[in-house]
Formats: structure tokens, C-alpha cells, sequence
């Protein structure tokens, strides 16, 4: 059986997460939840992920400054990233390439089919 | 339109209710959470079962999750008797879940866990939760309580579902705790003399303007039926409202003569006069000749039975049974008890409307009076019935009791009706000289010059007759009175 694919879903409202982590550890995927930004990289840094979902809106470092930093590390940037947020502007500033975007309140059917689309 | 602009769009669900779609707008919005709440017998899980028996009829799933000891055999055996049950759904498209074990063993983050699974699991257009103050007896704190609706709502909304949240509270009672949900609907007892009244008042709708106030409403086999308070009666620009309107006449010649060539179309006229003096029978006649002329007619009365109505028509050769027949004229009857205001000055409405009818006579405002629970609300209500009838091109034409009439300037019984009423007919009776002399005086005109003499009229087989001139009414008050006038 080949190991699970991991998902890193940064959100810091706790049921949003919670809700990113259920609905994708019952679709089949290992999901770690970071509060924000700083969180998730120190979650980065621990261990290795194959996709990273985040909000944009957050404490500390934000959704974008956190793809900033992904893509601006040669290992980090390989990973995917997701954004996910209630704001009407989703344009990825200079430094930022996002795989896909979430609008919020968001589907648990559309996240579902948008990991799948990247991971599998 | 974009995805960021589906993003914000809001969709509606209409819960089906009558009269309740209206208050809230057009529904809740798909993906909300509300709040249900209001002191026990009052009718919540009633109104939650109509809703999702609703859903369930059109193909949609309900899941409708309890968290009181109750069991569901007992909940649906009590629901049986309405209408609306339908026993077909029940187990398939509208599931019912017990809560009650995961709440009570693992709290409120075991609850939320619990029901996330069974929203992904059956994916519900509605979503039921009946027993909140069980969740709220269980909370450590108000933050806990505050955090898990908040949970809740989170879910509901990822699951594209919308959410009823049934709540038990006294009146009074603080709703700052739910400061996190999109609407609160509550549900009030209350009484009035002997009389026990039920309300919905909404108190908070997010995203949408909505009916404010208490709106009655009934339970009944049918189910829950809301009254949206008449005062906000959907009205529509007047057509042509500086234009002269056209004149119709009462059926009456004289009193048309007095009247300056009849009543103004889409006009109110008020015809008061003590018990006995012709109201009814001016009224019917008023119904008659917009037959004749090919208008339909409505009369909506409350003392009067049909069948005795009909044998007083035929009396005074007035010939209603066969307008009836034909449709020409619609006849409603309600016995003054227990009225709802709302209800019988919506149906009013609803009837113009549905009917086409142009012209009406509203016959006992004084069985309104009787009937509303809050008579201070009449003058309003009656200017709201006033204003949807003129905006329908309808005359109405309404008959007050008055005991006994002491003198013109104060005839209209209810304070407050005046700015609402085009046109005053008092009639009235005197006792000159061993017999009975009955007298007509149009008080109040506002589109046309009227006569401002009194007229003598008698009611015979022939109908309501007006004099041609006011020279016998003038003779007859010259007279030396029996009674009457003090």
C-alpha cells in the first residue's frame, strides 16, 4: 500500500481547519493544521508535505507572505500550494504561484476535487 | 458572472410556510444558520417539521437531529395529525437522528464531530437540531456554548446545507449568544383578556430586509400560517393618481345625485347609521350595480348569515342569489369571533386580487374592532387596506354600527379613520309625529362637489329609495319630534 500523500491546511480560524483536516483525512490524505503562517513553517521545516493549503487573512505571516516564502526556498517551492479565502481579490503578488484558489465559505466537494486534481 | 462573484451571491430557501416566505423576504439563505426559539408549546419543532416535510416532498433530504430524551416514534405520533405528514418520507428522504448519546458522552466537541460527519455523510438540504438547550445546559461556559454555535455554523455552511437550530427560552431572554447566526425567529405566546395568541416576530436577518414586528400566526391541521402584519400589506404605485377617476354609481339614483354623480372609482367610502337603518341593503345594492355593469363585486360580511342575507335581498327585490350564481358577486362570511385582523384584511386582498373585483363592500368595520386584539392597530390597518384597494382600482365601501346619533360632527365611530375615508353617507332615523322618518346626509365627499342637504329614503320592495328633493326631510324635522333627537 503506497504511503498517504500530506497536506499542510493553514487556517486560523480552528473549525475551518478542522473541517480541511476531516474532510481530506476521510478522502484518504495525512493532514497537519497550522494556525498561521509562522506555524506553518515550522510545520515545513519539521517534515514534508505534498501539497500546502492556506488561508489568506491571518496573524504573524499571512497566506501570501508564506507562498512568498515557499517559492523562495528551492526545495519548499516545489510544493503546491492552494489558497483559500473570503477575499474577492485572489491575484498572487510577485513571488506567489498558486495551483489552485478556494473562494470561502468554501465546498468540502470542490476541496476534495481540487486536492485530488493536484495530488493524484 | 465570475467565481468571485458566485462567491457572495446568496441563494434562497423558501421554507414553504405559508405567509412566512414573505416576512423573511423570499426565504432563508442556503448555507445559513438560524435560529428557532421561543418557550415550550408555542409551535418551533411544529414549524421545523413543516419546513422539512416540505423539502422532503420536492426530492430534497432533511436531516432533522434531536437531542432530547423524546424518542422519534413519540415526536412523529404527535405530528401525524397535520396535513403535511407524510409517512412515505419519513426514513428516506427525511432522516431522524439522535444526538443525544454523542453529546451527553463526549460534550460539545464530540457533538460537533458527531453531526460534521452525518452533514457530509447525507448532505441535507436542511438541517435540523432540536434540543439547543440541552447543548447549552452541557457547556462548561457561555464561550464554550458561543464556540460551538459558531462550529456549527462553520459546518453548515462547508456543507452547503442550511440549518435550523431549535431553541427553548422564556421571553425576555438574552440573544447575545447567538450573535453568530444569520437569523433568529421567535416565537411568542401571549394573551389578551381571554384570549391566548400566537406571533413570530424575526428579529434579525442577515443579508436581507424582512417584515419587522409580530405577525400572528395559527396552527391549525393544515399547519403553521403566518399573517404578516397588515400594516405592511404589499402595495403597488396608484395608477393614474393625479387623473380624475371615473364615477360609479351606488345603485341608489338620489343618492348618486347627492353624491355628485356616484361613488369615485378606487375611492373609500364609510356609510354609518344605527342598527336597522340600511347599511346591508345600501351595501348590497352598491354590489348589484357593479354586476349590472359588469364589474365584479366582493362583500365580506359578519353578522348577517348568507342565507338570511339573501331572503333580506330578495325582500327589498334585490336579486344577489343569481349575481352569485354567476359569479358576478362573491360572497364571504365569517362569524365576529376571535378574528384575526391580519388574516381577514389579507384575504380581503388576496381575493381582489385573485378575483379581479372592482368593487367591495366591507359590511361591519365594527366586527373588525371586535376582532383585532390590539384595536389601537385599526386606524393604521385600515389605512393599509385602504391604500392596497385604491393601488387595485377597487371601491370599497364600508358600514359602521353607530347606537345612536346625537349629531353629525361626530360620526365616525373610530378616532383615527378620517384620513383614510373619501366619502361619509350617515344615515339615520328620527321619530316625528308617531312615525319613524329616515334621513340620508353624504357628510364628506373628496373628489366631487356633493349635495349638502338632508334626504328623506325609505327601504321597501322596491329597494332603498332616496327623495328627489330635501323638502320632506326638511318638513320632517320641522315637525314636533316623538324621540330621537335629545
Amino acid at each position: 500500500m503506497s504511503e498517504r500523500r500530506r497536506v499542510l491546511a493553514v487556517d486560523d480560524e480552528h473549525m475551518i481547519a478542522y473541517l480541511v483536516k476531516a474532510t481530506l483525512e476521510d478522502a484518504g490524505y495525512q493532514v497537519r493544521t497550522a494556525r498561521d503562517g509562522l506555524e506553518a513553517l515550522e510545520a515545513l521545516a519539521e517534515e514534508s508535505f505534498d501539497l500546502l493549503i492556506t488561508d489568506i487573512m491571518m496573524p504573524h505571516l499571512d497566506g501570501w507572505e508564506l507562498c512568498k516564502k515557499l517559492h523562495s526556498d528551492e526545495q519548499l517551492a516545489k510544493i503546491p500550494v492552494v489558497v483559500m479565502s473570503a477575499a474577492r481579490d485572489l491575484r498572487e503578488p510577485d513571488g506567489c504561484r498558486t495551483a489552485a484558489k478556494l473562494p470561502k465559505p468554501f465546498d468540502i466537494d470542490a476541496l476534495v476535487r481540487v486536492v485530488r486534481q493536484l495530488l493524484e | 458572472m465570475n467565481d468571485a462573484d458566485r462567491q457572495f451571491e446568496l441563494t434562497r430557501l423558501p421554507t414553504q410556510i405559508p405567509g412566512l416566505d414573505e416576512v423573511l423576504n423570499g426565504g432563508l439563505f442556503v448555507g445559513g444558520t438560524y435560529l428557532l426559539t421561543g418557550p415550550s408549546g408555542v409551535g418551533k419543532t411544529v414549524l421545523a417539521t413543516q419546513i422539512s416535510f416540505a423539502l422532503a416532498s420536492e426530492q430534497e433530504d432533511v436531516l432533522f437531529v434531536t437531542l432530547l430524551t423524546e424518542s422519534h416514534a413519540r415526536m412523529l405520533g404527535y405530528m401525524q395529525g397535520f396535513e403535511f405528514f407524510d409517512p412515505a418520507v419519513v426514513g428516506t428522504r427525511l432522516y431522524y437522528v439522535s444526538g443525544y448519546e454523542a453529546l451527553q458522552e463526549e460534550g460539545l466537541d464530540g457533538l460537533v464531530a458527531f453531526l460534521f460527519r452525518l452533514l457530509r455523510e447525507r448532505r441535507p438540504r436542511l438541517f435540523v437540531l432540536d434540543g439547543l438547550m440541552n447543548v447549552s445546559a452541557l457547556a462548561p461556559s457561555v464561550g464554550h456554548f458561543r464556540r460551538f454555535i459558531h462550529d456549527l455554523a462553520a459546518l453548515v455552511e462547508s456543507t452547503n446545507a442550511t440549518a435550523l437550530l431549535i431553541d427553548h427560552r422564556d421571553k425576555d431572554h438574552d440573544h447575545s449568544q447567538f450573535a453568530m447566526v444569520d437569523g433568529v425567529i421567535e416565537l411568542l405566546n401571549s394573551e389578551v383578556g381571554q384570549r391566548a395568541n400566537r406571533e413570530l416576530l424575526l428579529r434579525k436577518l442577515r443579508g436581507s430586509g424582512f417584515l419587522a414586528g409580530r405577525h400572528v400566526f395559527e396552527i391549525s391541521l393544515g399547519g403553521i400560517r403566518v399573517h404578516p402584519r397588515a400594516e405592511l400589506l404589499p402595495t403597488s404605485p396608484l395608477a393614474d393618481p393625479v387623473g380624475r377617476a371615473e364615477q360609479q354609481r351606488t345603485g341608489i339614483e338620489q343618492l348618486d345625485v347627492m353624491l355628485g354623480g356616484g361613488l369615485t372609482a378606487r375611492s373609500v367610502t364609510l356609510l354609518l347609521g344605527p342598527s336597522g337603518s340600511g347599511k346591508t341593503t345600501a351595501g348590497l345594492r352598491f354590489l348589484q350595480a357593479g354586476a349590472e355593469q359588469g364589474q365584479r363585486s366582493l362583500m365580506f360580511g359578519f353578522y348577517e348569515q348568507p342565507p338570511y342575507l339573501l331572503r333580506k335581498a330578495a325582500a327589498v327585490g334585490l336579486d344577489i342569489a343569481s349575481a352569485i350564481d354567476e359569479g358576478s358577486i362573491v360572497l364571504h362570511w365569517s362569524p365576529p369571533l376571535e378574528l384575526l385582523l391580519d388574516a381577514i384584511v389579507r384575504h380581503m386582498v388576496d381575493e381582489v386580487d385573485r378575483t379581479g373585483a372592482r368593487r367591495l363592500f366591507l359590511d361591519g368595520l365594527n366586527a373588525l374592532e371586535q376582532g383585532a386584539l390590539y384595536p389601537a392597530r385599526l386606524p393604521q390597518v385600515f389605512s393599509a387596506l385602504a391604500y392596497a384597494m385604491r393601488s387595485r382600482g377597487v371601491s370599497m365601501l364600508v358600514s359602521a354600527e353607530i347606537r345612536e346619533l346625537l349629531g353629525l360632527p361626530e360620526a365616525v365611530p373610530l378616532p383615527g379613520l378620517s384620513p383614510s375615508v373619501d366619502n361619509l353617507i350617515v344615515l339615520r332615523h328620527e321619530e316625528v309625529e308617531e312615525r319613524r322618518v329616515r334621513l340620508v346626509s353624504v357628510v364628506k365627499t373628496r373628489e366631487h362637489e356633493s349635495a349638502s342637504e338632508m334626504r328623506e329614503y325609505t327601504i321597501g320592495s322596491g329597494g332603498l329609495q332616496v327623495a328627489a328633493s330635501s323638502d320632506s326631510a326638511r318638513e320632517a324635522l320641522r315637525a314636533p319630534r316623538t324621540s330621537g333627537r335629545r
